[in-house]
């Protein structure tokens, strides 16, 4: 019962040493200032700061790099209360009471619970993964090949219903991403795939490479093609900072049911974080007695949302941490840190390499606690980001990224590979696709694949005994039911839609 | 609508080379055997959307408007100087070719004004060369 904390108590002598520390610090730190930047997500900047963990062992690059994810969640409120500009899609619901309130003088307030609230939030969150991850990973060890097959089958299915896409550009995109991790040389037979006589692509693509170029280099052309707005950013005074007590006592339970509500969500696979903010402000307009005030600088309205996405972080990062699987762009690049210094993910992550696992979880503790300190006195600095102008930030960007790009493997067809998916990545977005299913797509594949095949192979080519084991098929049947409910709502909604209006106005 | 309109040819193309690689059986299955469910998975979602399309637009209408134009030749105009770059990479070394792609990616985004860019450009690359070789021990040519 106790060997969780003994475990994490270890993570902390791992975390707290001079490197880790300043890792820590510099990821939340740049992960704000690149988050405060508006079109610039959490997923954005972590793939173009991702180079800068290269160089660094395992256990430092990945706390610099997950202290890059928080921070630039954190750097995407400010803009959302002060600016009003969400700095990331999970923040634009803070803009809703969170612009209001600092319209009416609340600013430092809002921007005091929304930090609060995520650090509450974090650090449960963070105790529910202490608790969660080690129990689950125990239980995959005796995961078979069907398993992990019915696994990424079930978490695909449900990411390709909640990306907010129609489910057949989803689907589409994530059937995309798989057949680009098909790419590469077969594990099972060694044969060589899909690599049109290019010698570099017999490894497969690396995915800080697609990160890179996809979610990263596609930002940056995204926001060179953006007319450059001047912003106006509200001033915050350092005695404004504190809350009135009616506020702090209206934020307990937003703060606390967002906790919960992001946790949860967070374990399911997909855009995990920004629809727990979303929720967490529906769960709040309806649980609250002031639901007029909302949209009006309701202080529910910021301590909830705000509180949920730090918490579906968390949750987000069980399946990581225990299963070795990543559903989200975000935490597959934590995960290729990993795989960036030889280390292979999966469910003995965490027996093999209790240093860094433990360091890595003790350190989001501190990085919690290093982005309320920092942040609320460095408001100022953050928001004076929003005035250097994207001329000169944008092409700074793109060279960090090409430097850390071409250091990966000292490959110059890794920079071409860059641009290539940077200019997909911006296709994609003009032509209204998501590319989190294909990201996720290219992930998950290889363990899908491996699953299938050799559980085939296991079961002399029975499905129906992948069926017949109580984990996978609950897993399959789960993954079923999914896709008819989706199915059934989509002709609920078809039929809707093609419903004539009745006398009244109002559809039938 | 453009996307399903490549995704499709590239699809069977991606089909044959699976075929190629041996499907096996469903008891062995071959390398080929998981690609070519993939790419019958993507010839018909794309050919589902590529039908959807079809009947809400009657017909499909491509993009590339010419108000774009502008936007697109700045985007190819800064992807060809990034593709550009491994050649000054191999011959001139880091500092001089990232000073170079630097100043021109500045000049594309906006900045005119030469002696800033070309100061700018210069000490932020010697900086990136200082953080990537020197603190982070990463080689860089």
């Amino acid at each position: 019962m106790f060997e969780p904390w003994w475990l994490l108590a270890h993570g902390f002598q791992v975390a707290l040493t001079g490197p880790n520390i300043l890792a820590v610090t510099v990821g939340v730190l740049v992960g704000t200032l690149t988050g405060v930047l508006p079109g610039i997500g959490p997923t954005g900047a972590m793939a173009l700061l991702l180079p800068l963990s290269f160089g660094l062992d395992a256990t430092t690059g990945i706390i610099m790099v997950a202290g890059v994810y928080y921070g630039a969640m954190y750097g995407g409120s400010i803009t959302s209360i002060l600016v009003n500009i969400p700095g990331e899609a999970a923040s634009v619901v803070t803009c809703l009471d969170g612009y209001q309130m600092a319209r009416q003088g609340r600013a430092g307030a809002a921007l005091t619970i929304s930090a609060v609230g995520s650090f509450v939030a974090g650090t449960v969150g963070l105790v529910a993964l202490t608790l969660f991850a080690p129990p689950l990973a125990r239980a995959a060890l005796a995961f078979g090949p069907p398993e992990f097959f019915a696994i990424g089958v079930l978490g695909l299915i449900i990411l390709s219903n909640l990306t907010g896409r129609p489910f057949l550009e989803s689907a589409l995109m994530l059937l995309l991403g798989l057949a680009l991790g098909t790419i590469g040389t077969d594990v099972l037979t060694s044969a060589i795939r899909f690599t049109m006589g290019i010698d570099e692509l017999q490894r497969g693509l690396d995915f800080p490479i697609l990160a890179m170029g996809l979610f990263g280099l596609a930002e940056v052309f995204g926001v060179l093609t953006q007319p450059e707005e001047k912003v106006d950013t509200l001033r915050v005074g350092w005695a404004q900072m504190y809350p009135t007590r009616d506020e702090m006592r209206r934020s307990v339970g937003p703060v606390g049911r967002g906790t919960v509500l992001g946790f949860l969500i967070g374990l399911i696979p997909g855009p995990a974080v920004v629809i727990s903010s979303f929720l967490s402000y529906r769960l709040e307009r309806w649980w609250s007695k002031r639901s007029a005030e909302f949209g009006r600088g309701a202080v529910e309205g910021v301590a909830g949302p705000e509180s949920a996405n730090n918490s579906a972080t968390c949750g987000a990062m069980v399946p990581m941490l225990a299963l070795g699987l990543a559903f989200s762009p975000a935490t597959a690049l934590l995960l290729s840190v990993l795989m960036v210094h030889g280390i292979a993910p999966g469910p003995v992550l965490m027996k093999q390499h209790p240093d860094l696992i433990w360091g890595f979880m003790a350190s989001m503790y501190v990085g919690n606690f290093f982005l309320l300190v920092l942040n609320l006195p460095l408001v100022g600095l953050f928001t004076s980001v929003l005035k250097v102008p994207t001329k000169i930030l944008m092409p700074i960007i793109t060279v960090i990224t090409l430097t850390g790009a071409y250091a990966l493997n000292n490959s110059v067809f890794d920079l071409v590979m860059v641009v290539v998916f940077g200019l997909f990545g911006f296709l994609l977005r003009k032509w209204g696709f998501d590319g989190t299913p294909l990201a996720v797509g290219l992930v998950i594949g290889p363990t899908v694949e491996e699953g299938l095949r050799q559980g085939l192979t296991i079961t002399d080519g029975s499905l129906v005994s992948f069926i017949q084991r109580p984990v996978c098929g609950a897993l399959l049947a789960a993954g079923g039911v999914i896709l008819l409910a989706a199915f059934a709502m989509h002709l609920v909604r078809r039929r809707a839609s093609h419903r004539p209006p009745q006398a009244d106005g109002s559809a039938a | 609508m453009e996307l399903v309109l490549v995704l499709i040819p590239v699809s069977v193309l991606y089909a044959y080379q699976a075929v190629q690689l041996g499907i096996g059986s469903i008891a062995t299955p071959g390398p080929g055997l998981y690609p070519l469910s993939l790419a019958i998975g993507i010839l018909l979602l794309g050919g589902a959307r590529a039908w959807q399309g079809w009947r809400q637009k009657g017909g499909f209408v491509l993009a590339g408007a010419r108000a774009e134009r502008r936007l697109w030749l700045t985007i190819i105009a800064y992807a060809a100087g990034i593709l550009l770059y491994p050649v000054g990479l191999g011959t001139l070394g880091y500092i001089p070719s990232t000073i170079a792609l630097l100043f021109y990616l500045l000049f594309l985004a906006g900045m005119r004004r030469v002696v800033f860019g070309l100061v700018l450009a210069s000490v932020f690359t010697l900086a990136t060369y200082g953080l990537f070789a020197t603190f982070l021990g990463v080689p860089l040519p």
